[in-house]
């Protein structure tokens, strides 16, 4: 009996339950936090994401108009230098290092071709995708105006929408290692889109354009061409024009240089004078 | 019964269960700690909104200046839209070019604006109080 209480056999129970409960608890820890994840979505998350894609298609409808005014004033200037031409029927001449468009040559009379208000909006579509290449935020489609022209505004109508991406905010998780989330180790993860908002970027921009001033110059230069059939051209160029200033070609004498001053003026830079040949040899 | 040995394994005994309710307690607290708290946060109110549709349709309006550098109305504009105790900050390409810094703006709009030459300026206008 004596023998059996001084045995110190029994005192291994207590270490051993020492370790059995670290490693129970150890265990423990790791199961419960695999288990109890925090609710880490926000509440209104995709609906407040919704409304800023609402917000950033404002933005860019912003962009759009002032891109489209500025694109009207330089489809204008160039509209000008190309003489109303949609294409170069006529082809070409080089006149003191200047290419200028002509509307007749030998055999050809080409002003059908006069089509300012074609060539003005393919023109402004041209410049408008210089401009909605570089936004970044919204899909601008490129070339995608159907562009109304008046005297006093000029119109463009979207042909395919424009896209913003419902994009929520990041994820901000923390790294784990068995399942233990461990603290300071915050990373920024990236959500995928969570839908499209879609819509038509049209724009109208109230600007002077005074394209109908191309008809009164097509008129003088045909009643200029019944005169040549009785009289010398330098004849009928001093007679035929009020709009046009005429002038003999120095680099190709079979033509004349026709100016005329551009009635829409250019707020933000320079407006160049219309300018185009005609066939007239001596 | 030896008495030092009984005396011995109940000194043990209790040193082993203080040992083990340490360990738990120990335990609670780091589930608490460890765990991340849930958070419930709504980023955007309604007052935000309306604040950054005013602030567009400002910078809507000075669109031409902003572009051209002419920022002259900005101010006056400020004023007369959210009153006289209101101050503002515009950056262009993040650079301070009217008004000045605000701490913690009340509103705030970025945009991008296109330019004459073809390039794209980034806006940036803040409205806080004075």
């Amino acid at each position: 009996m004596m023998k059996m209480l001084r045995s110190k056999k029994g005192l291994d129970y207590a270490a051993v339950m020492v370790i059995v409960v670290v490693v129970l608890v150890i265990y423990l820890f790791i199961r419960l936090s695999a288990k109890l994840e925090p609710f880490e979505v926000r509440i209104g998350e995709y609906q407040v994401a919704l409304l800023e894609a609402y917000q950033q298609g404002e933005n860019a409808l912003l962009f759009v108009d002032q891109a489209a005014k500025f694109s009207a004033y330089k489809a204008l200037d160039t509209l000008a230098q190309r003489g109303g031409m949609k294409s170069d029927d006529c082809g070409t001449i080089i006149e003191k290092g200047r290419k200028i468009y002509a509307w007749t040559k030998h055999g050809a009379d080409c002003t059908d071709s006069v089509q300012p208000y074609d060539a003005f909006g393919e023109l402004m579509n041209g410049q408008m995708a210089v401009y909605l290449a570089k936004y970044r935020g919204a899909i601008l489609p490129l070339n995608n105006y159907e562009i109304f022209v008046q005297d006093n505004s000029v119109t463009g109508t979207a042909i395919m929408p424009a896209i913003v991406l419902v994009q929520p905010p990041p994820k901000m998780i923390m790294a784990k290692f068995i399942g233990i989330t461990i603290p300071w180790t915050t990373v920024q993860m990236p959500m995928a889109p969570v839908g499209e908002y879609d819509f038509k970027p049209s724009f109208t921009v109230n600007i002077s354009t005074k394209i109908s001033a191309y008809a009164l110059l097509k008129k003088e230069v045909r009643a200029f061409y019944d005169c040549v059939n009785a009289y010398s051209p330098d004849e009928c160029a001093k007679s035929s024009f009020a709009l046009l200033t005429v002038s003999r070609s120095a680099d190709n004498p079979d033509y004349l240089i026709a100016a005329a001053n551009n009635p829409a003026k250019n707020p933000y830079g320079t407006m160049s004078d219309i300018v185009f040949a005609l066939y007239a040899p001596q | 019964m030896n008495r030092r040995a009984a005396m011995g394994r109940a000194l043990t005994f209790i040193a082993s269960a203080g040992v083990i309710a340490l360990l738990l307690a120990g335990f609670f607290i780091a589930s608490s700690m460890f765990h991340k708290k849930a958070e419930f946060d709504v980023t955007a109110s309604t007052t935000g909104l309306k604040a950054s549709g005013q602030l567009r349709l400002l910078v809507s309006v000075l669109a031409d200046e902003i572009s051209s550098g002419n920022y002259a109305r900005v101010g006056p504009l400020v004023s007369a839209v959210y009153g006289p105790q209101a101050d503002f900050a515009l950056y262009i390409d993040a650079s301070l070019v009217a008004g000045r810094k605000i701490g913690i703006p009340d509103a705030s709009i970025d945009a991008l604006l296109p330019k004459y030459d073809g390039s794209i300026a980034k806006v940036r206008l803040e409205v806080g109080q004075k």
